[in-house]
């Protein structure tokens, strides 16, 4: 099988198994491109059965068929199936040259696609190593049968040339504006928070864990008792689980932040069209997030892609902290949790002042023994606060937020759940900035009452019962049981450093490429270029690296030896004959100079014997010696050469 | 006057007809591929996606691909490059037989995938694998279809390598003709196998006359005819030796088919064979390859008068 075929053939097993491992591949193309790919291995028997056209009206059938069925995925991402499973079939049918350059083409297509739909550092690698096989299948389908070793030398070198020129592009070249919105990789970010919130929901996702987001601060990042990111603020309570309840008001007019950005967030896809922040400041850019009056950030849409933006301080103060509660603040469906009602009323009794109703409640939970547990056990469909609160005593963070606030509502203080992340790990990779990483096991959910003289402020219930789990972190505040289901599966901690290691330099990949955009250009290039000479500079800057790269690519073929092994050996050993004075001399054979050498250096006989003999051997001899072990042989003559001459020198 | 014609009158007036040809800026002409403008076409939409869609992956591929295209205008320019033409003395050979016509190449660098084309109806571009750094002797198959000395034509010599996205090409109009004997097709021919030849002059073979041969050697009737200083050798009897003449009883472009081939096959046997022409013109008997050459000649040009 020729090598431009095996080269594509490597290039979609490579696209496949990256897009199976990231959940992009649809039943019919996970299963149909490693089928058709098995059978391209075999072209004499797709040409002597011509099974192309069943095939294809099969694949296409089958795609049409279960493509609407998914639910979960966007039309991109059906679109980019049904690109990969052409370039299967077009593999397939590839066994003509033109074919197989437009095979080559199909392939790019493809690549492109899951580029647009996964933007990490190891998929961009391997989509990379794709674009490479690509090329590389070009070169060998031009330049005909040749070792695989000069044709990835070949392909390195015209890419490897060429990196200034896209750097260049990619830094200089005006953008195109977003003409229009394309979905982005549905089944991302299907897992993380929700918009609704019943107990048992975040001991869910925290088990689960996966990344949520990355976050890089200008100054010194806060304490780790400061560490709430929030999300969502949930304000509906229906007697059993919280959800948003009417959609808050954005800021219309909103403020200019002020000064350099304080918080760089990198968020993972998520279904929510919430950001985390930390609560304080505004976002960096106004057009992209929109500030609510609960104090979430707002987007509008799922976040189908990694996203960055940034938060810088205001000096407006945290206006949406003194937004006055309303009366879906206090709503508590009366009746559905009569024990807690009548605890609160109890509390109500003995104080009005919601910041003593606030410290009666912790003297509470922190005198009736309640326990933290990933697995608190299911509670009961009627009155579950009340099971929790007075039976069962054991939850987890989103049971005492709930309840919390319930009671608060119930004595008569205005009251929601914030759902967000907690803590996160300080990472100091060596490839990029240090950043605070959130974990999906960082979820978290704590409660806001409103204090007339401070607004609202956060209160966390679970602290008074594990303050473990804001000091330190959620492992540390769990018993051993639960710590070891929470690190079941993980991986050792050398293999965690080196993850970390690999996150810093992801982190830097998104931030520096992925995520580079047109704002952070007008950022990189100075005032003067931005504006209407930026064409004309980018032109010209792409021109000067394409020029370079190519008086580069001509000189390094003009150095690129092209002599036989035996004859580079050979001349290595004639340099060191000449560091002794010895200078072949016109028209003088090997015999005779190694003569002449022979007779000036005496102690040398055996070595200029030797030589002679390994190059008469490789020149005359019907079976030469293969060419890695000559060169072993020759080095090693060159060696005791080269060592001659330093003990003559010295 | 259609686009075909259009065609073959620009290919004509852009080939050069020189006996050397080093290709340069003058006479290499490059434009995009068919495959060249696809990949053109997928960049485009590659950075669409990228930009629609927010994915520096798709708009990096798609700067990748364009930068590689405009590299690969300079590369595939330069493969053609500074390499050498020169025509070579050509033999003559037989209509509707493939024969080679040798040029001289010349290059400084290797050069891969190199095709090249005779530009007549039905011909197809043939692969060259590569062609190393040096000079080297290179055969390009040619099939002459009717008699006659020929100029080979013109002969297109093209490139796309290294990626296929633009092809790169000259024409050249090698100077050296070529002799094209009738078709070889077996048939009657007059044939006598005597010593001396049917008209009752002397067995000779005509070569170039050099003064040294002296003046007795000169063959004066081809001198009278206009056909420059010959010699007359004189070869030993051979009674082996065949004489063969065109048949009477065919028309004369037959005749000499018939006699070519029959002409080839004794040579290929190692029988002296000589030829009779209807004007005279005689080549003794003899065997050889360079005596084949003059018998093909012979029947190429004959008669000589054009």
């Amino acid at each position: 099988m020729p090598l431009n075929l095996r080269l594509l053939q490597l290039a979609q097993a490579l696209l496949w198994g990256h897009l199976l491992i990231s959940g992009q591949l649809q039943p019919v193309a996970a299963l149909g491109i490693p089928v058709l790919l098995a059978l391209s291995l075999w072209p004499q028997w797709v040409q002597a059965r011509r099974p192309l056209l069943v095939l294809t009206l099969l694949v296409l059938a089958a795609w049409a068929v279960t493509a609407p069925l998914q639910e979960r995925s966007s039309w991109l991402v059906s679109l980019g199936n049904l690109v990969w499973l052409m370039c299967g079939l077009k593999l397939l049918e590839s066994n003509a040259p033109a074919s197989r350059r437009r095979a080559c083409l199909v392939l790019l297509i493809g690549i492109g696609l899951a580029g647009s739909l996964t933007q990490t550092l190891a998929v961009s690698l391997v989509q990379g190593a794709c674009a490479l096989c690509c090329v590389g299948s070009l070169l060998c389908l031009e330049a005909g049968p040749q070792p695989l070793k000069g044709l990835l030398r070949r392909c390195l070198v015209l890419v490897g040339v060429m990196l200034p020129v896209v750097v260049a592009a990619f830094l200089l070249l005006p953008r195109l504006p977003v003409l229009w919105s394309l979905p982005g990789g549905g089944g991302l970010g299907q897992s993380g928070l929700s918009s609704e919130l019943r107990p048992g929901d975040i001991a869910q996702l925290v088990r689960q864990g996966g990344m949520a987001a990355r976050v890089q601060f200008s100054g010194e990042p806060p304490p780790p008792q400061q560490r709430y990111w929030r999300v969502l603020v949930h304000r509906r309570f229906d007697g059993q689980g919280w959800s948003q309840g009417p959609p808050p008001a954005l800021a219309s007019n909103q403020p200019s932040p002020m000064g350099p950005m304080r918080e760089r967030w990198l968020v993972e896809p998520s279904p929510l069209p919430w950001r985390p922040w930390g609560g304080e400041g505004l976002p960096s850019n106004p057009a992209q997030l929109k500030l609510s009056s609960t104090g979430g950030l707002w987007t509008g849409t799922p976040l189908s892609e990694r996203q960055l933006y940034g938060v810088s301080p205001s000096s407006a103060g945290i206006a949406w902290r003194s937004q006055a509660p309303t009366a879906w603040d206090l709503e508590l469906p009366q009746g559905s949790n009569p024990k807690l009602e009548a605890l609160a009323q109890q509390w109500r009794a003995q104080s009005d002042d919601p910041a003593a109703l606030v410290a009666l409640a912790r003297r509470w939970y922190e005198s009736q023994g309640f326990g933290y547990s990933l697995e608190p056990g299911r509670i009961p469909g009627t009155a579950p606060l009340d099971a929790f609160l007075f039976e069962r005593r054991l939850g987890f963070c989103e049971h005492y937020a709930s309840s919390f606030s319930a009671l608060m509502r119930a004595a008569g203080v205005p009251a929601r759940v914030v759902v967000g992340y907690q803590g996160g790990s300080w990472k100091q990779p060596l490839a990029s900035a240090p950043y605070l990483l959130l974990e999906q096991s960082d979820a978290h959910a704590w409660s806001e009452v409103w204090l007339p003289q401070r607004g609202w402020v956060d209160v966390d219930p679970t602290s008074w019962v594990v303050p473990e789990r804001v000091r330190l972190s959620l492992a540390a505040s769990l018993n051993a049981s639960d710590r070891r289901r929470l690190t079941a599966g993980a991986a050792p901690g050398w293999l965690q450093g080196l993850a970390s290691q690999w996150q810093g330099l992801d982190t830097r990949w998104q931030l520096w490429v992925m995520q580079f955009d047109s704002a952070q250009q007008r950022q990189l290039l100075p005032g003067w270029l931005t504006g209407d000479w930026q064409g004309v500079v980018a032109l010209l800057g792409v021109t000067a690296c394409l020029g370079g790269g190519l008086a580069l690519m001509l000189w390094l073929e003009r150095c690129r030896d092209t002599t036989d092994p035996a004859r580079q050996a050979l001349n290595r050993c004639l340099r060191e004959l000449r560091a002794l004075s010895l200078e072949p001399r016109p028209g003088e054979s090997l015999q005779q100079l190694l003569r002449r050498a022979r007779q000036q250096h005496p102690s040398l006989q055996a070595t200029l014997d030797e030589l002679l003999t390994l190059y008469n051997l490789h020149r005359f001899d019907s079976q030469p010696l293969p060419g890695p072990h000559l060169r072993g042989e020759l080095r090693a003559v060159w060696r005791r050469l080269r060592a001659y001459g330093r003990r003559r020198t010295t | 006057m259609g686009f075909a014609e259009w065609w073959q009158g620009l290919q004509r007036r852009l080939s050069r007809r020189s006996p050397h040809l080093q290709l340069g800026h003058r006479n290499l002409y490059i434009f995009l591929s068919r495959f060249g403008a696809l990949w053109l076409f997928t960049a485009a939409a590659l950075y669409l996606l990228g930009t629609q869609a927010k994915s520096n992956t798709s708009v990096l591929l798609a700067f990748l691909m364009l930068s590689l295209l405009g590299l690969s205008l300079f590369l595939t320019h330069l493969n053609l490059q500074g390499l050498e033409l020169e025509v070579q003395p050509q033999q003559a050979c037989c209509a509707g037989e493939q024969h080679p016509y040798w040029i001289q190449v010349r290059s400084s660098t290797w050069r891969p995938a190199l095709g090249w084309q005779w530009l007549t109806r039905g011909a197809r571009t043939q692969q060259l694998h590569h062609i190393e750094p040096g000079s080297h002797r290179l055969s390009l198959p040619w099939c002459g279809q009717r008699r006659g000395v020929q100029p080979p034509g013109r002969l297109l010599l093209c490139t796309t390598a290294p990626l296929g996205l633009f092809r790169c090409w000259t024409y050249w109009e090698p100077p050296e003709p070529l002799w094209v004997a009738p078709h070889r097709r077996p048939g009657p021919v007059q044939e006598h196998s005597i010593v001396n030849a049917p008209d009752g002059d002397l067995l000779d073979t005509l070569q170039p006359w050099r003064p040294e041969q002296g003046w007795q050697r000169v063959d004066w009737k081809a001198q009278a005819r206009g056909r420059g200083w010959l010699s007359k050798s004189f070869t030993a009897a051979d009674q082996n030796a065949l004489w063969l003449a065109p048949t009477a009883h065919r028309p004369l472009e037959e005749a000499l088919e018939h006699l070519c081939d029959r002409l080839w096959r004794e040579l290929q046997q190692g029988r002296p064979t000589g030829l009779v022409l209807a004007d005279g013109t005689a080549l003794a008997p003899d065997t050889g390859s360079s005596h084949c050459q003059r018998c093909l000649k012979a029947l190429a040009e004959w008669p000589p008068c054009h």
